[in-house]
């Protein structure tokens, strides 16, 4: 009996073994694309013939061309406690990528490209964003990838791209861009390759937070600074410290830095108050940051104004500061959607369509995911080439105003080469959002994030 | 039946086994596209296996420890500190990270142990918790909330004129490298599980009182097989942080030095069976794949996991490693069901 | 000199005196039995010997030796062992392993060894083995040597318990309550067990029992406790006829008779 177990026990991980094989393979088969994959693949794809059937469909011939698929990944964090921000920018991409299926794909060439998007959940944890990576470049055949949204990942998937010549499109804010020096930053760089940026770094918009400051509260001269604890926060700061007295501004008290699960803001708000500031500079935020801040400062007795810069619905803000006034950001205002670009409404109108509510709190994470796939296939479609290396070689030509469109208004191209080394990020128009001292959510400035 | 077809069946199995993972890249390269993300994969399987069995080790003298995330912490970030600020070669610093950890353990398991069961949990839980956040305010240390990046640093071997550098390229070479510290470190406690030692971490588990009274120098022991458990997580640690190359204290969940990977490797030792050597190999094994096959999934990971617990808890309480007993016993219990409706129909 | 002089054993349980200024003396070879009402402080006299409770005054000398409030591992390593109240046994291990790890004294636990399963490891563990089935053999126990401790019925469960404490090769053995619970026909077998065990290896015993016949027909002397304090000591047929005890004990408990 004892010895029959034995047998069955061996069979048994024989089976498993072999089950985890097919497992493998079979996930792999999921997905199967007919996009030219990076990666080689060894054997003939007979196992489970079933799933490949239903990726027939996309390959029909055409008598002007084929139709292909262009895989992009995206990673974001889909779980845990900062989900919504992951999800929000997935329903930005998935927008983005609707849109051009939508109106035929991608024609190059000869051929048309109908965008295939999968987003992977990197769960703000390194080997899942490492692991989601490897799945997505070397499994689904990505060429190009998207994110993560935290900074610190991105140093952990840009190697794995550059190994596998996969282009890593940094769509979303940065805190702080490649003229901040300190240990560890993202910013792209000319030993960097394939690595290009669709969105401004907090350092580039802030010039424009102090225009809007020094215009309407010429008496706010001195500038208390805050923000989310990281090494990048701590060189805003230090640059903060000569650009402030080089525009008439003063940089007041120390840095207070709050982790991302703070509970109480009253202690570090209140020595920010401590040094007697005319406004207070929230330089890297999460969700929270700004509006716990305000909250904290509001509740201390505080009234002068209270900006942020990363890029931020200021809906979001006075979710948690109600009623508060004197408040704004780079952002845009759901509830002034009266004068934007029309791209933007006809985007908004799809997100509402798919059931969103009109005036999300988060709505502006997605919209900076949407306008970054929209103008990486931009790019794509100006390169006519769906290969990493020529779009990106193709992306940093497009240098003249105009050469892009975004959703914040036209005149968008490349630039860069003077501060990053590299000419690969996008300068685009952008709004300051947030409530003057009549309380009400609006729209407050459109400026255009030049960055030489 | 006899005691040398037994030994004959079981090395069969175990030479099979070993040559399938020895073979495991191979096989990858021949039947899937994405051989080094799978192969990727294995290695943290190969990483979570090792902390799964020295929890298990501990679990020998009927505790649970929950701190297996803080002590993989501790040897991951010691590994990296060390190797970043004074540049020692990741293979020494591996080591130390294991042999901190193993300090740190030893240290606490005094302490630790005047409580059991349930209370020993809960200590060792929050110990998770302290090491977790103080990796992220010690940032003259640690580097903070913002985490520890070290794409340089990588493990390299020269034998001759040969050099392998253990790179994230293929993930082939780690893959080895892992297969090899893990493999030894497995040999090491289940020789120690089948020795006098382990027998005498069951007979403290089965009756503390009578091991005591028998001689047994119970907290002894359990201060013992708890620095050695350290020692292995820490060691895990190092080969995950040379592997990722990039730790945070972040206190989300999914971070792999939360409490929840303390959590899932509980889960993957009782999925797997608690009472074999084997069940923390297997139910990590299986577990981690199907987690990986389920990536589309991952926001219903959770729930797919617990209600897995609940099945396997419920109706194979000796977990995954007694499937082939509980699946004689379902085989017979269908053919005397079928039968006696055979016979209630005639 | 006494084997084993309790001198001044007292414990105190927050205000609850549970051993007052408790004081008794047991000779080498001797069986001496501690009675006493529920709740009269014996399980806690055994405790205090054994290690696993400290007292709060009061000496124990061993063979001469102070081994007042030593940790219960290293009391046994002295040459005391226990068995329990209840069948406390290793229930998930076979009966062979029990005595097996009843010997844990006389065993060696290497670092290295273990690790490659020496010869030399191995030839001592068989000799481990060889010895344990010896005792089993003794305690009648040898033909269930593969059994689960938990399969075995009750009575030879507590012959397991005596096998697992014989392993240990003590001077001398504390049996608590060890024919409680037991048919007519199991005590006398026990009794006889315990006597031959004496006459073969000069062991000294002392017994916790409440079946007094028990009680009276195996000890050599009895020790009577009641609230703590010790009220009456002397041989078994003085015991019996002490009023004091008849009346704390002997009077009041139904199982007496």
């Amino acid at each position: 009996m004892k010895k029959r177990s034995l047998a069955i026990l061996l069979a048994l991980m024989l089976v498993l073994g072999l089950g985890s094989v097919w497992m493998v393979a079979c996930g792999e088969d999921e997905e199967t694309t007919t996009t030219a994959a990076p990666t080689t693949t060894a054997g003939p794809t007979t196992t489970g013939g079933g799933p490949q059937t239903t990726a027939a469909p996309t390959t029909a011939t055409t008598a002007a061309g084929e139709t292909k698929e262009l895989v992009i990944g995206g990673i974001a964090f889909l779980t845990g406690p900062g989900a919504a921000g992951g999800m929000a920018a997935k329903t930005g991409w998935e927008l983005a990528a609707a849109k051009i299926n939508d109106a035929g794909g991608l024609k190059i060439g000869n051929d048309t490209y109908m965008v295939k998007l999968l987003v992977e959940d990197d769960a703000m944890s390194v080997d899942q964003a490492s692991t989601a990576a490897q799945k997505l470049i070397q499994q689904d055949g990505a060429t190009f990838i998207m994110g993560p949204l935290v900074d610190a990942f991105k140093n952990v998937i840009y190697p794995i791209c550059a190994q596998n010549g996969v282009m890593l499109a940094d769509v979303d804010t940065k805190n702080a861009s490649a003229a901040i020096k300190y240990e560890g930053n993202t910013d792209v760089s000319p030993d960097r390759p394939l690595h290009a940026r669709f969105h401004w770094a907090n350092d580039e918009m802030m010039p424009y937070l102090f225009d809007y400051l020094q215009e309407n509260y010429p008496d706010a001269k001195k500038i208390a600074v805050c923000g989310v604890t990281e090494a990048c926060t701590v060189a805003l700061y230090d640059w903060l410290g000569t650009t402030l007295p080089a525009r008439g501004l003063e940089r007041v008290g120390a840095l207070e830095q709050m982790a991302p699960d703070t509970a109480d803001y009253v202690p570090p708000v209140t020595r920010l108050l401590s040094a007697k500031p005319d406004a207070i500079l929230v330089a890297v935020s999460t969700p929270q940051t700004w509006g716990q801040v305000t909250k904290a400062a509001r509740d201390l007795g505080f009234n002068g104004p209270v900006m942020c810069s990363t890029h931020m619905g200021v809906e979001f803000a006075l979710m948690i500061a109600e009623g508060a006034k004197d408040v704004f950001g780079a952002g845009i205002a759901m509830a002034d959607l009266a004068g934007l670009p029309p791209a933007m409404q006809e985007a908004h109108e799809a997100y509402v369509a798919k059931g969103y509510p009109a005036q999300d709190e988060i709505a502006d994470v997605y919209l900076v995911g949407y306008n970054g796939l929209w103008v990486l296939l931009q790019a794509i479609e100006k390169a006519q080439s769906v290969d990493p290396q020529e779009v990106y070689d193709f992306y940093q030509t497009l240098t003249n105003p105009g050469d892009l469109q975004t959703l914040w208004g036209d005149g968008a191209y490349v630039g860069g080469l003077q501060s990053t080394g590299v000419n690969a990020v996008l300068c685009e128009p952008y709004w300051i959002n947030g409530v003057g001292a009549d309380g009400v959510q609006k729209n407050l400035k459109q400026v255009f994030i030049d960055v030489p | 039946m006899t005691e040398r077809a037994q030994r004959i069946t079981k090395t069969s199995a175990f030479v099979v086994i070993l040559l399938l993972v020895l073979a495991l890249p191979w096989i990858l390269r021949g039947t899937v596209k994405a051989a080094p993300y799978w192969t990727h994969v294995f290695v943290l399987i190969g990483v979570f296996t090792l902390m799964t069995s020295s929890m298990r080790a501990i679990f020998r003298t009927g505790e649970v420890s929950l701190g297996t995330a803080g002590f993989m912490l501790v040897g991951g970030y010691a590994a990296a500190i060390l190797s970043i600020r004074l540049g020692l070669s990741p293979w020494l610093t591996m080591l130390l990270g294991g042999l901190l950890s193993a300090a740190i353990g030893g240290l606490l398991a005094y302490p630790f142990f005047r409580v059991k069961g349930v209370y020993f949990s809960i200590t060792t839980l929050l110990l998770g918790f302290v090491f977790l956040y103080l990796a992220g305010w010690m940032d003259w240390l640690t580097g903070g909330w913002q985490g520890l990046q070290f794409f340089n640093i990588t493990p390299e071997l020269t034998i001759g004129s040969l050099n392998v550098a253990f790179t994230t390229k293929t993930n082939i070479e780690y893959y080895y490298l892992v297969v090899v510290v893990v493999g030894i470190c497995l040999f090491v406690l289940y020789r120690m599980e089948r020795s006098r030692v382990g027998l005498v971490w069951k007979s403290i588990s089965e009756a503390d009182h009578l091991a005591q009274s028998v001689g047994v120098n119970v907290m002894g022991h359990k201060i013992f097989v708890f620095t050695v458990a350290c020692f292995f997580t820490g060691l895990a640690g190092g080969l995950y942080a040379f592997h990722v190359h990039a730790l945070s204290p972040t206190s989300t969940p999914a971070n792999v030095f939360h409490f929840f990977t303390s959590v899932y490797c509980l889960m993957y030792m009782v999925v797997g069976g608690v009472n074999s050597f084997y069940g923390p190999l297997v139910g990590t094994t299986l577990f981690m794949l199907l987690r990986e096959w389920g990536r589309s999934v991952s926001e219903y990971w959770p729930l797919v996991m617990g209600s897995i617990l609940i099945l396997i808890v419920f109706f194979m309480p000796k977990g995954l490693v007694g499937l082939p007993g509980y699946s004689r016993i379902w085989y017979e219990k269908l053919r005397g069901f079928l039968r006696r409706r055979a016979l209630s129909s005639e | 000199m006494a084997l084993l002089e309790v001198r001044g054993l007292t414990k105190i349980f927050g205000g609850l005196t549970a051993v007052g200024d408790l004081s008794f003396d047991v000779n080498e070879g001797e069986i001496v039995g501690i009675i006493g009402p529920n709740g009269a402080g014996k399980s806690t006299v055994f405790n205090m010997v054994c290690g696993t409770l400290k007292p709060t005054a009061g000496t124990i000398k061993f063979r001469g030796k102070n081994i007042t409030g030593l940790a219960p591992h290293k009391i046994a390593k002295k040459g005391i062992a226990r068995v329990f109240q209840g069948n406390v046994l290793f229930p998930a291990s076979t009966v062979l392993d029990n005595v097996v790890m009843g010997a844990h004294l006389h065993t060696q636990l290497d670092l290295f060894g273990f690790l490659f399963g020496g010869r030399r490891a191995r030839r001592k563990e068989e000799a481990v083995r060889a010895r344990a089935m010896e005792i089993l053999e003794l305690v009648g126990l040898a033909d269930d040597a593969d059994t689960l401790a938990s399969d075995l019925p009750h009575g030879n469960q507590r012959h397991l318990c005596l096998a697992v404490a014989l392993a240990v090769e003590p001077k001398l053995l504390l049996l608590d309550e060890p024919v409680t619970g037991m048919n007519a026909e199991e005590v006398s077998e026990m009794l006889d067990l315990i006597r031959m065990l004496r006459e073969k290896t000069g062991l000294t015993l002392i017994v916790i029992e409440h079946n007094m016949k028990a009680v009276m027909g195996l000890c050599d002397r009895i020790v009577v406790i009641s609230y703590g304090v010790k009220i009456a000591e002397g041989l078994p047929q003085e015991i019996a006829n002490n009023p004091a005890v008849i009346e704390a004990y002997l009077g009041v408990e139904d199982d007496a008779a």
